[in-house]
């Protein structure tokens, strides 16, 4: 009896595998088999000092892309909250009083969190012109002893 | 309660219960992901517990999965396999919502489309369908089930020619 429920299970599994990969090859809806991680150029990424400079001459705006709970926890000086895993429409909802031409940077917590670079990739093919990541996010910027806002 | 749990008399109906709730859940919260596969795979990276790169091939797949498991159990075919998986995905579904609501993290939990947050309400849920699964997973039922249904109605008396 183990035997069959076995087969039973590798026999959905194959249909699923089979189904799934057909009708999203075929379907308007379909998505790539794999995510792949959104690359921001390097003349797109700002250095510790370069985000600190931004910051002090209060030249750009300065998103957040972690969790509203993670932001709340302390975050880099004058930044707004915008998860970069928000639905299209929040996003699009938050930052629609931006104009196009600010110089915006992006950030999350740290180089292994996939949300600034998303958000920056979102941003600039919603045609913002000056949008920028910084790649080392609140672990580089705590770890070169800033203070950050709000933290607790 | 022995018929309660062996599956068999009058409380059978127990199986042919849970294998229909289970059949139309899973049915229905399939059907949600497949028609939006990019809204589900935000939802499985949102948890942070797979590499990026594969939250694509999960929201791909996962929801045939579904798909089939609410098909069979519905037809009354493979329903121990059937009943397995979804235990299995269940397991995997609370120890995920476990895991965001000890991180403190507040997102959809992509369980029938959007519009659902992870919480202790889910979690419940799921746990009751575990429940269900592991029930049907060891007692299938065996009313109105497509084999039955088939070989009762081709079930004829057969009658001599010339009787």
């Amino acid at each position: 009896m183990r035997q069959s429920v076995i087969f039973e299970i590798l026999f959905i599994l194959i249909l699923s595998v089979i189904s799934a990969i057909i009708y999203n090859t075929s379907s308007a809806n379909g998505i790539p088999l794999f995510y792949h991680e959104i690359t921001v150029a390097p003349d797109q990424q700002l250095s510790l000092s370069q985000t600190e400079l931004v910051i002090w001459e209060k030249r750009a705006l300065i998103i957040d892309a972690r969790a509203p709970e993670e932001y709340s926890t302390g975050h880099l000086p004058g930044a707004i909250n915008v998860p970069g895993y928000a639905a299209v429409d929040q996003i699009l909802e938050a930052v629609k009083t931006i104009p196009k031409d600010r110089m915006i940077v992006t950030y999350c917590s740290g180089v292994s969190c996939p949300y600034a670079d998303r958000l920056s990739g979102f941003l600039r093919f919603q045609g913002y012109r000056a949008v920028y990541v910084f790649p080392g996010g609140i672990d580089a910027w705590k770890a070169a002893g800033n203070q950050l806002n709000g933290e607790k | 309660m022995k018929t309660l749990l062996s599956g068999s008399g009058p409380i059978s109906i127990l199986s042919l219960v849970f294998r229909f709730c289970l059949a139309m859940v899973f049915f229905q919260a399939s059907l949600d992901k497949i028609s939006a596969p990019a809204e589900f795979a935000i939802a499985v990276e949102n948890y942070r517990l797979v590499p990026a790169m594969f939250s694509n091939t999960i929201a791909i797949l996962l929801p045939w999965i579904e798909f089939w498991c609410g098909i069979a159990l519905l037809a009354g075919i493979w329903q121990r396999g059937s009943a397995v998986l979804l235990s299995i995905m269940c397991i995997i579904f609370i120890g995920a919502m476990l895991s965001v609501m000890i991180r403190g993290l507040e997102i959809d939990c992509g369980c029938f489309g959007a519009g659902s947050e992870v919480n202790a309400y889910r979690i419940v849920e799921d746990i009751v369908l575990l429940l269900m699964s592991v029930y049907l997973a060891k007692h299938p039922s065996d009313k109105f089930t497509l084999p039955t249904l088939f070989i009762k109605k081709n079930k004829k008396p057969m009658q001599m020619p010339g009787a």
